[in-house]
């Protein structure tokens, strides 16, 4: 969804739906690198069946990563994109399917906001190449070095579009890496994988969505599987709501703000490519050894876990005494829904709905209040009551005034704010924040004079403890009266012109929404037509209305018509939205998406013409051809109020779709067979490694060559549905499958199949439900009940996904080794400290736990006994250890039987306690012991519940 | 021919007047519309029946050039142009497109460069001199580091 700030939102509000990424990390002894085991339990204490890829958020930073130096070619491009799905399957570690899904063409819908960034991308790839030229020869002139220009095409980003050879490469590479980790990576063995490349029309994320809606609407279907959909657009969330699965959780990439990039120009830290003076490349460490790593840490992955969310939109939407009952998953897709006013990749949000400024709080509030008069819900299965809507809207509308005028008064007193702030940071710059003054006052050296001896210094601290307190009263007035009265002091030295060189100039907005007959002048600059003109204003909120239907449509139950799209580039105000109710009917229906390069032709600037055959490139830039329109060389920019300039809105011409055939159908006929190929709609494609249940059962429809369209028997692939048919040059067992990279192997033993897959069919006009499946099973509650008693009890918040998570303890010679690396104390054995001192010895320097744990149990409960065991408790480090892991991984074989888990911990608490005794005993620091009395367990109660 | 005279041609050509109509955008105002379609009746001799869609094209270039800011290739605006004299277009909307800002923005940067006070955030977009029409214009601005996907 184009709105950035969604998610960031919605972690602030919500923050106990994010859960950080356990990565185990592959080893490397002698240089060989061994794999992570990815048969085991998952390292998260969770097991998920399913892991959705939606493959255009990772091919995206693979081919032109922003945090690293770009890949010199295709095939290390395809080598960094089989290299993060590996990282990814390492950590969500799939038992049942992996779905690939690659971004096809889309619905005409896409298209404008597809071609603004085409056309946006295809600008910016010159002027950083025009930059870096310019800048390379002002550092050399200067006598700068850089390191010579690598050799490495200009790799443009606008071929990650369905039809381009790209992605037809991608599409191969792909069917290999499978192929290959389907024979060879254990982990796979029983995983069925699904890939959906750029010939299947759709966009990736909804091809998911679609798989997994058709798949609950079959009986087969396991109303617990546990999905896992990888991608950072703030819609996955929307969609994985939209699916009503208990179980669903989002993989994405940590989003770290302002993370350091390297210069574009001599590839080295800590500035931009404007600033580049081609200074020497520092070491990097003592000796050089850092040189190949970058000073940044690794991209870290975090789960967002949907069945919090559930949990969080419960307490939010609940409300009694309603004249309907009242039904929480309806309740979700009304939320969904309004999501969709403050911004979707289809429409643009409504002017007055910002996510910055709280306006899906505002929307929850204005939806609680307004529910009671509109008698039901606004929305079923992904269809919209209009009737229902238009009061929302109305109450949005009446508020519209005050939104406006409120967000120019805090955009106002925010660049007051800033502007005291920087203010005041020059002052402070400009001299020490204290001098003392009078005969304390420092004199510069060698300028004659001699200090003189101090007088009377008691009066002189006096005078100054008086000036003092005058000036921290000037400091107080400044600060309340926002720094215009600022004291006589705090002014001195600062000169007048500085802040008004450092102040940023203001945009100039032409509709002033903050000023009475706003609306006037919006529709004025922004659609060129008069306020009076009703008509018009009419037609936009028609598109507007429609589009909400089809956007909501869309995420519930696919796309409902491929041809439709908002005309517009802006949209109305919430206030305009009256009569709504007969706006929209029903779409047209059998609309047909786009063939691969006819949609290429609607969203590439000519500037990317190259991605094209040379008569199809020529309608682009010929002055005769009969789209030339479609093509601006340059256009627009329209900031709209925003503060940030790519929020603007490019404004770049519709695609006419019956002229754009029309122009294409002249140049059909010289499209090679190869293009031909790239232009035809593809299949999905299911593999399977050896050992997989369906294998032998699709190694028999090859081998008796069937034709026709099979069905996969349910009881063979977890229930899972679906049509097979056998695929044209398909991948077998015992056949090399060749690699289309040259620094890769040819899979010589290949034992993975392949055949064409199809969703399970639906008659025309069937309406999936947007329910909880009957069976399914609402995980455990993570958020602290509202209930909850403060009295004696101390809540511990649930930071993975295991509720009975395990704590992380150091053993004692872990804190021996941590302390002797942290230069504490030499530790036990080093420096032994007679006995009486001992016990202050040791409290002295505590223990260092982890700073998570430390903060969660307060005091942690046993550390103390443990940390002043003798020495004969060495040996715990090792045994509670293997204890650990062998629990962790005992309670993961015991998914969904968390009872048992926790008898383990019980059991083991009982262990704990054995060992202490143990340890007390056997050790030979006996007199120790005895001084200090026994080791109490700790209270359970405190660390389990 | 004036915009009397477009209405005038439009009644006596009923079957005329419904093609035409046919190939209005919905996105366009009674404004909009009444200009391209202006230019379309008075070009519409010079092309054959066959390069219907050409015509089309050149009035829509002409139509984003003039209400949306598009560029177009000097010899195509040209063309344009000429086609199109004598067509009254009133307060016709003022755009700075983005190649223009970014040049703007270059121009600045370099003869600052030097200048030890100098600050790079955002640019003074003021087109200086440019602006043709009365209030009711907007003013763009350009755009840097796009997300790109």
């Amino acid at each position: 969804m184009g709105v950035p700030a969604f998610f960031r939102w919605l972690s602030r509000k919500y923050p106990s739906i994010v859960v950080h990424c356990v990565e185990e990390k592959g080893k490397e002894y002698n240089g060989v690198r061994i794999p992570v085991d990815t048969t085991r339990p998952n390292p998260n204490e969770v097991e998920f069946d399913n892991l959705y890829l939606d493959m255009n958020g990772i091919i995206h930073p693979c081919t032109h990563p922003e945090d690293k130096p770009a890949p010199k070619n295709e095939d290390e491009m395809m080598v960094a994109i089989f290299e993060y799905i590996d990282r990814l399957f390492n950590i969500v570690r799939p038992r049942r399917v992996l779905y690939m899904a690659i971004d096809g063409v889309a619905p005409r819908a896409k298209m404008n906001q597809q071609r603004s960034r085409r056309f946006r991308a295809s600008k910016e790839g010159v002027e950083l190449t025009e930059e870096k030229n310019r800048m390379r020869e002002e550092v050399i002139q200067r006598g700068g070095y850089l390191p010579p220009e690598e050799v490495k095409e200009r790799f443009d980003s606008n071929c990650i579009t369905p039809g381009t050879e790209f992605m037809d490469n991608l599409a191969q590479c792909l069917r290999y890496y499978v192929a290959d980790r389907l024979s060879n990576d254990p982990g796979w063995k029983n995983v069925t994988v699904l890939l959906s490349d750029a010939s299947v029309p759709g966009e990736g994320e909804h091809k998911i969505m679609d798989y997994i809606r058709r798949q609950r609407a079959q009986p087969n279907h396991d109303p617990n599987t546990h999905h896992c959909l990888c991608g950072a657009d703030a819609d996955l969330i929307m969609l994985g709501l939209a699916t009503h699965e208990p179980n669903f959780t989002i993989i994405r990439e940590e989003f770290k703000p302002n993370k350091p990039r390297p210069c574009a120009l001599c590839g080295q830290m800590g500035h931009e490519l404007k600033e580049c003076t081609g200074a020497a490349r520092e070491k990097q460490g003592e000796h050089d050894e850092f040189a190949n790593t970058m000073p940044v840490s690794e991209q870290e992955f975090i789960f967002i876990r949907l069945c919090v969310l559930r949990e969080y939109l419960t307490r939010e939407l609940t409300m009694s005494s309603l004249p309907f009952p009242f039904d929480f998953e309806r309740s979700v897709d009304d939320w969904v829904f309004m999501c969709f006013f403050v911004g979707n990749d289809f429409l643009p949000h409504l002017p007055s709905l910002e996510i910055r400024e709280g306006a899906i709080d505002r929307l929850v509030g204005i939806y609680k209040d307004v529910v009671h008069k509109t008698g039901g819900y606004l929305t079923q299965n992904g269809f919209v009551n209009l009737e229902r809507v238009e009061l929302i809207m109305q109450a949005v509308g009446v508020a519209e005034d005050n939104i406006f005028r409120k967000r120019k008064d805090d955009d106002e007193s925010f660049k007051r704010r800033m502007k005291d702030k920087k203010k005041r940071m020059k002052a402070e710059q400009q001299r020490p924040s204290f001098l003392s003054s009078g005969q304390f006052a420092p004199q510069a050296l060698g300028r004659g004079g001699r200090p003189e001896p101090v007088h009377n210094a008691r009066h002189q601290a006096f005078n100054m403890r008086v000036q003092n307190m005058d000036a921290a009263q000037s400091l107080k007035a400044m600060m309340k009266n926002g720094g215009n009265s600022a004291g006589p002091s705090a002014d001195r030295g600062m000169k007048r012109k500085a802040e008004d060189s450092d102040s940023e100039p203001e945009p100039e907005d032409n509709v002033r929404l903050w000023e009475d007959g706003w609306k006037q002048r919006y529709y004025k600059t922004k659609f060129d037509v008069d306020a009076t003109d009703d008509e018009f204003k009419k037609k936009v909120v028609k598109s507007y209305v429609e589009g909400l239907c089809w956007v909501l449509r869309y995420y519930y139950q696919g796309c409902a018509s491929w041809k439709w799209y908002f005309p517009f580039h802006y949209a109305p105000f919430a206030s305009d939205f009256k009569d709504i109710k007969d706006m929209f009917t029903e779409f047209e229906t059998d609309t047909k998406p786009f063939k691969p390069l006819e949609q290429l032709m609607g969203v590439f600037p000519a500037a990317s013409g190259n991605f094209l055959p040379q008569t199809w490139r020529n309608l682009m830039s010929n002055p005769e051809s009969s789209i030339i329109d479609f093509y601006p060389d340059d256009f627009a920019i329209d900031l709209n109020g925003k503060k940030y300039a790519w929020q603007g809105v490019a404004l770049l011409p519709f695609v006419d779709e019956r002229r754009l055939r029309a122009a294409l159908a002249d140049v059909y006929p010289e499209l090679t067979q190869e293009e031909m190929k790239r232009n035809s709609l593809g299949s999905d494609v299911l593999f399977l490694g050896k050992s997989h249940p369906l294998f032998d059962f699709i190694h028999e429809l090859y081998r008796t060559e069937t034709t026709e369209v099979t069905d996969i028997p349910p009881e063979l692939c977890h229930g899972i549905l679906g049509k097979l048919n056998l695929d044209q040059n398909p991948i077998l067992p015992e056949k090399t499958v060749q690699s289309p990279i040259p620094a890769l192997r040819d899979v010589a033993q290949n034992s993975s199949i392949g055949v064409r897959f199809r969703d399970p069919e639906f008659p025309a006009g069937h309406v999936f439900k947007a329910v909880m499946l009957p069976g399914a099973k609402i995980p455990a509650n993570t958020l602290k009940p509202e209930d909850f008693q403060q009295s004696g009890r101390q809540w511990r918040p649930q930071l993975g996904f295991n509720p009975n998570r395990q704590q992380a303890h150091l053993g004692q010679s872990g804190q021996r080794a941590l302390n002797h690396s942290l230069g504490r104390g030499g530790g036990q054995y080093s420096n032994a400290p007679p006995p009486g001192n001992y016990q202050n010895y040791n409290r002295g320097q505590q223990h260092y736990p982890s700073p998570r744990q430390s903060s969660l149990l307060g005091e942690p409960p046993y550390q103390q006994p443990y940390q002043r065991q003798s020495y004969g408790g060495g040996a715990h480090g090792w045994g509670r250890a293997n204890q650990n892991q062998h629990n962790a991984y005992q309670q993961n074989s015991n998914r969904g039987h968390s009872q048992g888990g926790y008898q383990q911990q019980q059991q083991q608490q009982q262990q704990y306690g054995q060992y202490n005794q143990r340890g007390g005993g056997g050790g030979g620091g006996q007199g120790y012991n005895t001084g200090r009395g026994g080791y109490p367990a700790p209270p359970p109660s405190r660390r389990y519940n | 021919m004036a915009a009397a005279d477009v209405q005038d041609f439009l009644q006596q050509n009923r079957a005329e007047a419904a093609e035409v109509e046919a190939s209005r955008g919905y996105w366009e105002s009674e404004k909009h519309w009444a200009a391209r379609r202006e230019f379309i009746l008075r070009n519409k001799g010079d092309f054959r029946p066959d390069s219907q869609d050409q015509l089309l094209s050149l009035s829509m270039v002409w139509a984003n050039n003039v209400f949306m800011g598009c560029r177009y290739s000097e010899e195509l605006l040209q063309r344009v142009r000429e086609m199109a004299e004598g067509i009254v277009v009133e307060d016709a909307p003022v755009f700075k497109t983005r190649d223009e800002i970014m040049k703007q923005q270059q121009g600045r940067r370099r003869s600052a460069a030097g200048a030890p006070t100098f600050s790079r955030r955002g640019a003074d977009v003021q087109p200086q001199g440019r602006r043709r029409s009365a209030a009711g214009a907007p003013t763009f601005i350009c755009c840097q580091n796009m997300d790109c996907f």
